[in-house]
């Protein structure tokens, strides 16, 4: 584009053709008011707040609809344009209710500031005010219509970036009112986001409705810690609670946008917290212990173990959302135990697998791409803010393919998509492969092809697939510090028999691995274990030995490595609950106890430094894609035939059940409630065929377990297999997340 | 001469007289002193003294909790956490705090409030006997609103022109 030459306020421009007034002006520092611009929307021009003098125009103009031209002389602060924008106050204001004390929105209101700072002192309207009706946008966002100013930031939000119009504007003129047309729940994972982007107090926080002012919050950056992009966050707290979370900007990653559990999580924050350390006597008694008594116990049972089984028999089971200086302390600390035994993929159902995972483009190269293949990869509720990026590559022309096992709403056009049985997934990728336009392509490997018992197959299918044809492979397992953890401690052989004592750090042992039932068998069966947990709950009182309190989400300082391998630290943002510690701490001085050398961290950041590159594997090092050998000729199904009455059993954690601290978030499982995550999914021809209706009770069997439950028909699930969400009480009771469903009617 | 005016003045007691002059001024001069706690000095419609939440007519708290008091607080005496009440979702506050111990009286919480619901009476006789008397609760201060409630009506009556 052209270079040329503008003038505002006297200051010369240099700036490209073809820019809108109002982007010049921000790139410049030069503040125009506006309500319906945004610079990720579409431009409306229907606030008319940017309107300014432009020489030679005879009237003034809106700065966000008026491109650039070379030698535009234009005035923001001269009287035409205050006159204008001050019209332009008073006609907002003619409708907008006077309630800014009981609305959430004041003190950070844009129509509050820009009232202040250009309107009148006064109004010349007597007349009567126009009242609007609220609708019910669901457990996530509160409204107040009649504070809406149409500026439809809101609808062309969700016309352009959801890609789901659950919003609009119905009625025309002072009749205009935003509404969800027919009432429903907006259900998108990124809708959170009109609230940050509402000028108004139209579009309201629910969970944070009437908590707080916006002058009471500190506002602190931190990192998502629920998928493995690393969104930015702005944490708001008062007196050291978080009162909400919002975005923050990170054009190479978020953009301005985070997920709804993003937004939501913080919510669980409260609920179920552990805030002493706790070691359960002889007689099963629980009993509140201080640090040194803790600690000292945890380090002698250890050893115990060790000289009693071997250093193999102490498995640690971590949490993938654990921070980078966590996992590697007890990386250091398995060493010095000799133990290898750390697995932090615990919903893998495959034994064979090793997952390298990695998306080895960076994030925002993702919308750039021609081809995606979405390999069981359920992207929308697993990493929403990459499936935004592949829908942008998909409105930029991007062909995406999808093979999985469940036919997921996707919110952009599929060039093909291929839905099968888990039992039919791996030869349903062989076949994929003789397509030979996916040259130069992005292949994800999602979370269910990596929780498939043939994940391993599957793997050296798609990566030798993908050094054919030239294509970069990704594989996006859950967690937000999956590429951290494996950097830090890439697994070694890993025995799946039971062991003697375990270390489970921010897991919940029948909600986040892929066989509850035999997890919790081989954990009572156990000598010793050590829970090192910010929640607790009942089932960790069970199996637990001990209970260490270690510091939430938003508590504790660390790094997480997303998916591109980028390292954000953040901070902690309020302190730890009671007695609970960050778990760096903890591994810390349990590390000086059992003698580790070298060991005496004053702070993350030391970790951090001493975490130096010899100590990480390198995703992206060629030795990865060789270490992904070929074995798809050779390669063995696990799979067993099943018998005639059996099901093929598909598990997906939703995104309200995947880690401990949103399973408490109320909100966000309250909204979840309609997609019946608590039931057995089938479709509706195999509801046919064992004549079982919506709704219906029955009692669903695999191997040992029976539990009761209900049928849901969705015709999202292949016909002869079935889906149960994991992290489900359901689920918690069941075996395998990969294994074979009997149906039997009660 | 100078001795024998000062033997006439030391005889005549002139310099006790001349003292005692002040006092007999101020002996038969109105008097200004009141017979404390039987009496007392008239106070202002604007006196500010104990704190007090108000109520509308029907009973309904004013309070909105816009929390200007606390944001306009300049001891930080006013705490203030609110909610959505749980029976028909209004904006109510689910605690409101004076720390009497911190307040200074300025009145400032008064002044911001947009619905005069918090005030200050003209109430000065209070003391406190434990620990913890001194914080002013939601109840505490809703109690001396509905019991001043006409007195308290009376001077913002009074002062309504100038407000």
């Amino acid at each position: 584009m052209a270079d040329i030459e503008i003038d505002i306020d006297g200051k010369k421009i240099k700036t490209q053709a073809g820019k809108m007034l109002i982007q010049v002006a921000d790139e410049n520092d030069i503040y125009i008011p506006r309500f319906c611009y945004h610079k990720k929307l579409t431009v409306a021009a229907n606030c008319r707040m940017c309107l300014v003098e432009v020489e030679k125009a005879p009237k003034t103009l809106p700065a966000c609809a008026t491109p650039v031209n070379d030698g535009m002389k234009v005035f923001t602060q001269s009287t035409k344009t205050l006159e204008s924008q001050r019209a332009v106050m008073e006609f907002l204001l003619i409708n907008h209710p006077l309630d800014c004390p009981i609305c959430d929105q004041g003190g950070q209101c844009e129509l509050q500031d820009f009232s202040l700072g250009y309107g009148k002192d006064n109004s010349s309207y007597n007349e009567e005010k126009r009242a609007v009706v609220n609708d019910d946008f669901g457990p996530l966002i509160a409204t107040e219509m009649t504070r809406c100013i149409q500026c439809t930031r809101c609808v062309r939000f969700g016309k352009e970036i959801l890609g789901v119009q659950e919003i609009g504007a119905t009625g025309r003129g002072e009749h205009m009112q935003i509404g969800t047309y027919v009432k429903h729940t907006v259900t998108h994972e990124m809708s959170g986001n009109i609230i940050d982007l509402c000028p108004v107090g139209a579009l309201l926080s629910k969970p944070f409705l009437y908590k707080a002012r916006a002058w009471e919050l500190k506002a602190y950056h931190s990192i998502a810690s629920h998928d493995g992009v690393g969104s930015h966050l702005s944490v708001h707290t008062r007196r050291g609670e978080v009162m909400r979370v919002t975005a923050r900007e990170n054009e190479t990653i978020n953009e301005t946008w985070i997920s709804d559990r993003d937004r939501y999580s913080y919510e669980g924050l409260n609920q179920d917290r552990l805030t002493q350390p706790c070691i359960k006597d002889e007689t099963g008694e629980w009993r509140e212990v201080t640090w040194p008594v803790a600690l000292n116990f945890v380090a002698n049972a250890l050893e115990k173990v060790k000289a009693a089984h071997g250093a193999n028999q102490i498995g640690a089971l971590i949490s993938p959302n654990s921070t980078l200086e966590e996992a590697y302390l007890i990386k250091r600390l398995w060493r010095h135990l000799e133990s290898s035994q750390i697995n932090y993929n615990l919903r893998q159902t495959d034994p064979r697998l090793t997952v390298v995972p990695g998306l080895n483009i960076p994030i925002a190269e993702i919308e750039n791409q021609q081809t995606i293949v979405l390999v069981g990869s359920h992207l929308r509720n697993d990493q929403p803010i990459l499936a935004h990026l592949v829908r942008k590559a998909a409105l930029k022309g991007a062909k995406v393919h999808v093979i999985d096992m469940i036919k997921h709403p996707y919110h952009f056009d599929l060039a093909s998509e291929t839905i099968v049985k888990p039992s039919e997934f791996v030869a349903a990728i062989r076949e994929g492969q003789a397509q030979d336009l996916l040259l130069h392509s992005l292949i994800i490997m999602g979370e269910n092809a990596l929780n498939h018992p043939d994940a391993s197959i599957i793997q050296s299918l798609l990566n030798k697939f993908a050094t054919d044809t030239q294509s970069i492979f990704a594989q996006l397992p859950e967690g937000a510090n999956a590429v951290g953890c494996y950097q830090v401690s890439a697994p070694a052989e890993r025995n799946h028999l039971p062991m003697k004592a375990y270390l489970l750090h921010g897991i919940e042992p029948e909600y986040d691995v892929a066989n509850p039932d035999q997890l919790q068998q081989n954990l009572l069966s156990a000598d010793m274990v050590i829970a090192v947990t910010p929640f607790v709950s009942e089932n960790l009182k069970k199996v637990a030995k001990v209970l260490l309190p270690c510091a939430a989400f938003t508590e504790t300082s660390g790094t997480f490595m997303n998916l591109a391998g980028e390292q954000h630290s953040f901070s902690g943002c309020v302190a730890p609950k009671g007695e609970a510690r960050p778990g760096w701490k903890i591994y810390r001085v349990l590390g000086n106890l059992l003698d580790v050398p070298a060991f005496d961290f004053e702070s993350s950041e030391d970790i951090l430094k001493s975490l130096d590159h010899q100590e990480r594997q390198q995703v992206s090092s060629p030795d990865v894609h060789s270490r992904l050998q070929y074995v798809g000729a050779t390669g063995q199904s696990s799979a067993v035939m099943p018998h005639v009455n059996q099901l093929e059993r598909i598990t997906a954690w939703p995104d309200c059940r995947s880690d401990s601290l949103v399973r408490r978030a109320r909100a966000l499982n309250q909204r979840a409630v309609e997609t019946r995550f608590e039931a057995v999914h089938i479709h509706a021809e195999t509801a046919n065929k064992l004549q079982l209706i919506d709704g219906q009770a029955v009692q669903i069997k695999q191997d040992q377990a029976h539990v009761s439950s209900e049928i849901a028909i969705n015709n999202q699930v292949p016909i002869g297999a079935v889906f149960i969400a994991g992290g489900t009480t359901l689920a918690a009771q069941l075996g395998n997340a990969a294994g074979y469903i009997e149906i039997i009617k009660c | 001469m100078k001795i024998l005016k000062q033997y006439i003045k030391s005889f005549t007691l002139w310099e006790l007289l001349v003292g005692l002059r002040l006092t007999g001024v101020y002996f038969w001069r109105r008097k200004t002193t009141v017979l404390y706690p039987e009496e007392t000095a008239p106070t202002s419609v604007r006196f500010r003294g104990l704190h007090a939440l108000r109520r509308y007519a029907n009973g309904e708290e004013r309070c909105i909790a816009c929390k200007l008091c606390e944001a306009v607080c300049p001891a930080l005496a006013i705490t203030i956490e609110a909610g959505p009440r749980e029976s028909d979702g209004q904006r109510r506050t689910t605690r409101y705090e004076i720390d009497l111990f911190k307040c200074i009286f300025c009145g400032f919480c008064e002044e911001s409030c947009p619905v005069d619901s918090i005030v200050e009476t003209s109430l000065m006789h209070y003391h406190f006997e434990n620990r913890g008397e001194n914080i002013m609760t939601k109840e505490k201060l809703l109690a001396v609103g509905d019991r001043y409630e006409k007195d308290i009506a009376k001077a913002r009556q009074a002062d309504a022109e100038y407000r």
